[in-house]
């Protein structure tokens, strides 16, 4: 199971993410959800899970909804 | 000639300011969490006081710079070999330095990274106060706080212009200084329309990441290009 507090500041970090890229927040925050569901579901059997893993596992699922927001979300802290 | 060749190496410290990548990409990462958290006009708004706090300090370094070289720094200095000589050598490392240590290497290969030469806990700081920025004196301070991080980059500019402006008297040095400090933030304003004209983070980084190699390519190139124009400047 995942920390509850980090994926509450994941799911508000991605819906400012989205509302950045123009998504409708409707939208946004539906697929947000479903995304962060399936991360953590992927993540399940693992023993150590690495910020990078949870990033992945993440940035994998939100491609199946909207590729810029998995990019911007994948590579945020790899523009400078 | 001699003329020509100061007026050369000027607009090649022009081109190396106007590719350089930090400050660009700080704007980027600000810009795009202030439209994720106001709206397009505030976020507009607030962008100004960016590019404001990096013509700040841009100007105020530069001006100090050619204050010090004009006043402190003799006509014996800044003619004199050794001078020039050392000037030379700092452009070949810069030229060294920005090919192979500008960009950080991809830690893996698909990494879509443009991760600069700034130690992470800086780089990290700039990103938390980017996201964190929400008045304009923020902003302001981030547009500094980010142009003093390149100095590293810049201050050899900010000399060597200054020493070719006083090669050139100083009724043109203010058209370059005014054209230097503008050149400066070109980069932002484009970025800015790029944002206005419904291009996103996403597509800016794509493109940043695409054009990586050539960039570093150019700033390496100019830097040493500004070296050998020295160098040439000094035999003539």
């Amino acid at each position: 199971m995942l920390d509850e507090k980090l994926l509450k500041s994941t799911e508000s970090d991605l819906k400012i993410h989205a509302k950045a890229l123009g998504i409708p927040s409707g939208a946004a925050e539906a697929f947000i959800k479903k995304s962060l569901k399936a991360a953590e579901k992927s993540l399940k059997g693992k023993k150590i899970i690495t910020e990078a893993d949870f990033t992945r596992a993440i940035a994998k699922e939100l491609k199946k909804y909207h590729a810029d927001l998995a990019y911007v979300y994948e590579n945020y802290d790899k523009i400078i | 000639m001699s003329d020509f060749l100061s007026v050369i190496i000027i607009l090649l410290a022009m081109v190396i300011q106007a590719f350089l990548q930090l400050t660009p990409g700080v704007f980027s990462i600000f810009y795009h969490h202030a439209l994720g958290k106001t709206s397009a006009k505030k976020a507009d708004d607030a962008s100004l006081s960016f590019i404001l706090g990096t013509e700040i300090l841009t100007a105020i370094i530069f001006l100090i710079i050619y204050i010090i070289i004009s006043f402190v720094v003799t006509d014996k200095i800044t003619d004199s070999n050794i001078y020039m000589a050392t000037l030379a050598g700092i452009f070949i490392a810069e030229s060294v330095i920005t090919f192979f240590f500008y960009f950080r290497k991809n830690s893996k290969k698909k990494e879509q990274s443009t991760k600069t030469f700034l130690p992470r806990f800086i780089a990290q700081n700039l990103i938390i106060n980017a996201k964190k920025a929400k008045n304009r004196s923020d902003t302001i301070t981030l547009g500094i706080v980010t142009t003093a991080c390149e100095l590293v980059f810049t201050l050899p500019l900010y000399i060597i212009i200054s020493t070719e402006i006083l090669n050139l008297g100083l009724r043109y040095g203010f058209v370059y200084i005014i054209a230097y400090i503008i050149i400066a933030t070109v980069p932002l304003f484009v970025i800015r329309t790029a944002f206005r004209t419904d291009h996103n983070l996403a597509e800016i980084q794509r493109f940043r990441v695409n054009k990586k190699f050539w960039v570093k390519l150019v700033l390496s190139i100019s830097y040493l290009l500004i070296a050998i124009l020295i160098i040439v400047k000094g035999w003539l």
